[in-house]
């Protein structure tokens, strides 16, 4: 009951914080230079053309006029339409977000697949060469500028060996899979299309291990310090008084008991990255949310800002919720509130 | 405690890195063997060579120059976004942890506001709406930053608000001014500080994302993140262009890594 | 509730752990990560385009060979973004490129040429006074729906094109109207026109003259369809729309009924590749036929002349750069001042170092090559020393700030305000340069908040008056793209008259003594007139360049041999 109760009580605190970031987001965007009729009527309009549009625009209303119609159709489900595709802002995100979403996945996995490792086998080793080693690995890796890494990447991986791909989410000739969530690998494999899943996975490796460089290098060393603790208790030495064997006691007990802040902050590193990176995205022509968002901003689209802020805040807060509540079930010790 | 910091290597490579920078930052005029802004066309793209070591960019401009000046900027950017960032962080999450109740969840929730707006967005919309600068990105990456010490100190603040010396300053009829002035920030700075000196690393990093696409920087600054966008295009013939400034954040980043990571070893209570 | 969840990113070590044995786990991820790689990528696989004659170890990864993969096949890349489809209501030159293939205009431009061709109508007449046109339609021409294109269509692209108001409109605004259409037979339409105006029939050949199947207005909505036809093909063109994948790729399949000549690209790929060094690298590979022209600076164009299986096509060009004076602020109100700085621009590095020769000086806003042009202006040298002493003349030897607006992703303009800021130092001005996002450098100096902006200017259609009365004329001065905010009777009038004139010769005096006037007035300064320079695989054959339209690739008449 507790339960359920903190659960509606941080759902309805959402609302709150929604509602400062469409305030926010609105008086901000609104505030840049630019007039998106002037952009809409094109360079040869002269200014009552401009005037008509801005009418037709509802851009001659005072801000909080506009700012209460955006809301109004938010509350009814109507995101707006884009001023720069002409298309339903919903449209546009169906379109992009599915190609954060995989690439956030697939990097996520390169992340658990590395990092956990890493870092387990940095807390074993402490202050060995192993350890010494893997804690310049993940600084290196926090440290390394992704729009760098991910040229270099290219010029290694697709110009010089010439086994990656260099840009996109598919080779040319390909059509993308029927969309069913909209990522390719994923409806590939729904759709039994072998050729499209292998063209989608070979096409998320670079970015995914660009995007990976620095969440790596944060698990490694969360995993390092969480594994220590754990790693100092008296049941883990037990378990290895016993007579359990490295592997099993490393991984089948401390990790799953040092799991907690891992997982606090690979929920928070996804959160994050559900917003895109527009770098990453950019250097690889991944059409995602990030490069989405700036291309909104570049062009005075207040519907699709709008849009964007509220869908990445909405992600963030019900992915650390959840982390919240995963808290709570695991640890059942902590009170609610 | 001081003996740790000699024992650790990677510290000291990291305080190494962090001396050297600062030391060509001060001294940037005198080290540097170049006009860092000179433009000369005719001696454009010219590869590494004893006249210029790392070459020359795109208008003929020395990079070892522009790198070596380049460390200002950064140096700028990234203490001055703690700077701003970390009193503002500190006293609201200390109020906040503090007072409790309405105050508490006023300020959290402002803090959440801008914990989970896309800090993409915002610094975007900052330079769109101020114009693009220096000034404005670091304006940018301070708003963004602030909510993160918020948070860590509101939380020391909830651990220690009913130990006992704040007990005794309280029975001892000291005002809840005083007590947060007196007892509360001084005993949860630190794991703030340990936070603080380890954002450095990452402020100067995405300043010179954002001067990556274009918000930051204005030419003809040397800055790290400008100077690799604009040479990203010509990075296959010539690539001393992109190669220098992006060994230049990394081995900076690295070394503000390395000495914050050192210093949390070292500063952390449960270590001692 | 846990409230630091958030804030506690980064945990504190702890010291003291157990040493362990050694774990091979992390040799067992690593290999399972590049098993799984290897068997995904298999061999070498973005290495071997075509005929595959073992090249790539060789000439660093590259393609020399001379066999393209797929002759139908035709791969453009572009890092612009294309917004929507719809015709009449975007300036994008990425959407002019499709809509100029998807659908037909009454007249058309193709090849190098600047004068329009007989496209939907097959013949026209033209009034004595210059203000009825009567259009004679090709009776073939169908829709890819199959309905002929007719009169009525016309007439509705028209009006659609007016009533939206956005890019279209602005062209057509004061020239005709809802009501200047009569339709005379199903292939027959006249248009008569509000006033005289000589370059009529070069506007119609402009994607805004783009004639669209009126079946649309079944689908108007409240927005004249304008979301309906946003991601559609509603044309006569001689490609359809196969499929588009915002922000990666869009489809263009050749219509094979198309009642015009056949085109001989099957399938066109416009992809949207971000960054210019990934697309360069990919034209390198093959896997890319032929590149945006606005994508690549002149240094990497250098640098590729001498990659084999590349070719760059060098061709003129109509644009120009011009930095616009905004004569309203002080002191470059003061002409001596205006002189200096014209003075004080180093032309020849500019074209030489900086565009790498793929520009030349120009003496106005009428490009060499075009109808007008007045080749005896003098130009401006650059002369230190003269412009000092100009400064001197008007009153500021101590010199001045000065700020250049820029946009956003343009090295080529970047290099040149860099190179005029370290130039304007000599003589005392202090320029700062500003680099805006598009949108808001638009709205800057459309609203006269700039001292200088450098910009460029390519006409939409090859007429001195579309040049002269956007740059010159008085009452365009800010949205109308005087953004020198030039004031001047003599110029106005000139102008005026020439819109009225029928006579060639007359119009060209008029157009060449604007341009006398301008150049000793200085309003604007223009560094470059550009050669257009395109990236392609040599393979391509018969790829040409339109000096004005550069966006405009013929994949209707391109062969890959």
């Amino acid at each position: 009951m507790d339960a359920l109760r903190y659960i509606i009580k941080r759902i309805l605190l959402m609302i709150p914080i929604l509602f400062g970031i469409s305030v926010l987001t609105f008086f901000i965007s609104n505030t840049i230079p630019g007039d998106p009729a002037r952009l809409a009527a094109g360079p040869h309009a002269d200014a009552k053309i401009i005037e008509e549009l801005q009418e037709k625009m509802g851009l001659n209303d005072p801000l909080y006029v506009q700012y209460g119609r955006y809301m109004k159709n938010l509350v009814q489900g109507d995101l707006g339409t884009s001023n720069y595709s002409h298309q339903p802002v919903m449209e546009d995100i169906k379109q992009y977000f599915p190609a954060t979403l995989e690439l956030t996945l697939f990097s996520m996995f390169i992340t658990i697949l590395i990092g956990i490792p890493l870092g387990v086998i940095s807390a074993s080793k402490k202050d060995k060469l192993a350890d010494q080693f893997a804690r310049v690995m993940a600084l290196i890796g926090v440290a390394m500028p992704a729009f760098w890494l991910g040229i270099i990447f290219l010029l290694f991986f697709y110009l010089q060996l010439g086994i990656l791909p260099g840009s996109g989410r598919l080779d040319t000739g390909l059509a993308p899979p029927e969309s069913i969530t909209g990522m390719y690998t994923i409806d590939a494999l729904l759709t039994g299309n072998w050729a499209v899943f292998n063209s989608a996975i070979i096409h998320l490796i670079l970015p995914g291990i660009t995007q990976a460089a620095v969440t790596i290098g944060m698990i490694t060393r969360m995993t390092r310090s969480s594994m220590l603790e754990v790693l100092n208790s008296d049941y883990i030495r037990t378990a290895f008084a016993k007579g359990g064997s490295q592997n099993r006691v490393l991984y089948g007990h401390a990790l799953r008991n040092g799991m907690m802040p891992i997982l606090t902050l690979l929920g928070m590193t996804f959160g994050h990255s559900l917003g895109g990176s527009v770098l990453v995205e950019s250097v690889f022509s991944w059409p995602g949310l990030g490069r989405y968002a700036v291309n909104a901003i570049t062009y005075l689209d207040f519907p699709a800002v709008m849009a964007v802020t509220i869908l990445i805040a909405v992600l963030f807060i019900t992915v650390n919720l959840l982390i919240d509540i995963l808290y709570q079930v695991v640890d059942p010790r902590l009170n609610y509130d | 405690m001081v003996r740790r910091v000699f024992l650790s290597p990677l510290t000291m490579l990291g305080l190494f890195i962090v001396v050297m920078i600062v030391i060509l930052a001060i001294f940037a005029p005198w080290i540097a063997p170049n006009d860092p802004l000179q433009v000369n066309l005719g001696q454009k793209l010219l590869p590494p060579s004893s006249e210029h070591l790392f070459g020359t960019d795109e208008v003929g401009r020395d990079i070892l120059s522009r790198i070596i000046f380049g460390t200002r900027i950064s140096l700028k950017i990234g203490f001055l976004v703690v700077i701003i960032a970390f009193p503002i962080g500190t006293i609201l999450g200390a109020i906040a942890g503090y007072a409790g109740g309405a105050v508490d969840q006023v300020i959290m929730r402002i803090t959440d506001i801008f914990l989970s707006f896309p800090g993409i967005i915002l610094s975007m919309s900052i330079a769109a709406a101020l114009g693009p600068s220096i000034e404005n990105v670091l304006l940018a990456l301070a708003v963004t930053w602030w909510p993160w010490y918020t948070r860590i100190v509101r939380s020391s603040v909830l651990s220690i608000k009913n130990s006992e010396f704040v007990e005794s300053a309280r029975a001892l009829g000291a005002s809840p001014i005083r007590i947060l002035i007196k007892e509360i920030i001084p005993n949860t700075i630190g794991p703030a500080s340990i936070q603080a000196s380890l954002d450095l690393g990452f402020v100067i990093l995405s300043a010179a994302g954002l001067s990556f696409i274009g918000l930051g920087a204005q030419p003809p600054s040397p800055e790290w993140g400008a100077m690799l966008s604009s040479s990203r295009e010509i990075l296959r013939d010539a690539w001393w262009s992109a190669t220098f400034p992006g060994i230049a954040i990394l081995l900076t980043v690295l070394g503000f890594n390395l000495l914050g990571d050192g210093l949390r070893d070292l500063l952390d209570p449960k270590n001692r | 509730m846990p409230s630091s969840i958030i804030g506690n990113t980064i945990k504190n070590d702890q010291f003291g752990g157990k040493p362990m044995n050694k774990s091979r786990l992390l040799g067992k991820a690593m290999s399972l990560l590049l098993i799984v790689m290897l068997a995904l990528t298999g061999c070498n696989k973005y290495n071997q385009e075509s005929s595959g004659e073992g090249n790539t170890s060789e000439n660093n990864g590259t393609n020399a060979s001379a066999k393209p993969s797929d002759p139908n096949v035709f791969n453009f890349a572009t890092n612009q973004d294309i917004p929507h489809l719809d015709p009449h209501g975007t300036s994008a030159n990425t959407s002019f490129r499709v809509t100029y293939m998807l659908y037909d205009r009454l007249v058309t431009y193709d090849g190098t040429d600047t004068e329009v061709k007989p496209q939907l109508a097959e013949k026209w007449d033209i009034s004595d006074d210059g203000l009825t046109y009567t259009f004679y339609l090709n009776k073939e021409a169908k829709f890819h729906d199959g309905t002929p294109v007719t009169a009525e269509a016309v007439k509705y692209s028209f009006t659609r094109a007016i009533d939206v108001g956005k890019s279209a409109a602005g062209q057509f605004k004061g020239v005709i109207n809802k009501d200047s259409f009569e339709i005379v037979d199903d292939h027959t339409i006249k248009i008569k026109l509000e006033q005289p105006f000589a370059p009529f029939i070069k506007t119609l050949g402009t994607v805004f003259g783009n004639i669209v199947n009126p079946k649309l207005a079944e689908h108007h909505g409240d927005d004249l369809g304008e979301s309906y036809i946003a991601d559609k093909d509603m044309g006569s063109g001689p490609y359809v729309l196969e499929s588009w994948d915002r922000g990666q790729k869009l489809v263009l399949k050749a219509n094979e009924d198309y009642w015009g000549t056949s085109p001989t690209m099957k399938t066109v790929n416009i992809q949207i590749v971000n960054e210019p060094s990934t697309a360069r690298l990919m034209l390198e590979k093959g896997e890319i036929d032929l590149i945006d022209d606005t994508m690549l600076s002149p240094d990497v164009m250098k640098q590729m002349e001498d990659t084999e299986g590349i070719e760059i096509v060098k061709s003129p060009g109509y644009a120009i750069d011009d930095i616009a004076i905004n004569m309203e602020k002080e002191p470059l109100d003061n002409v001596k001042v205006r002189q200096a700085l014209a003075y004080a621009v180093n032309y020849d590095s500019i074209n030489k170092d900086i565009l790498l020769d793929a520009g030349k000086r120009v003496g106005g806003i009428i490009p060499e090559g075009m109808f007008g042009y007045n080749p005896d202006v003098k130009l401006y040298d650059f002369d230190l020393e003269k412009a000092k002493a100009l400064l001197k003349e008007a009153g500021y030897e101590k010199g001045f700030d000065l700020e250049l607006l820029i946009s956003e992703n343009n090295e080529v303009r970047k290099n040149i305000a860099v190179m005029m800021q370290s130039d304007l130092k000599q003589i005392g001005i202090n320029l700062n340069i500003k680099t805006l996002a598009w949108p808001t450098f638009l709205e800057t100096v459309t609203s006269g908040g700039h001292q200088l902006a450098l910009a460029s200017w390519t006409p939409d259609y090859p007429d001195p008056d579309y040049n002269l009365w956007y740059f010159a004329h008085s009452s365009s001065k800010g949205p109308g793209f005087n953004l020198a905010y030039f004031d001047n009777k003599n110029v106005d009038q000139l102008l005026e008259e020439g819109r009225k004139t029928v006579d060639e010769n007359r119009r060209e005096e008029i157009y060449k003594e604007i341009q006398t006037i301008m150049n000793d007035e200085v309003p604007y300064i223009f560094p470059s007139q550009r050669l257009v320079e395109v990236a392609k695989r040599e393979w391509v054959k018969g790829f040409e360049i339109n000096p004005m339209n550069t966006w405009y690739v013929p994949f209707q008449k391109i062969t890959k041999e």
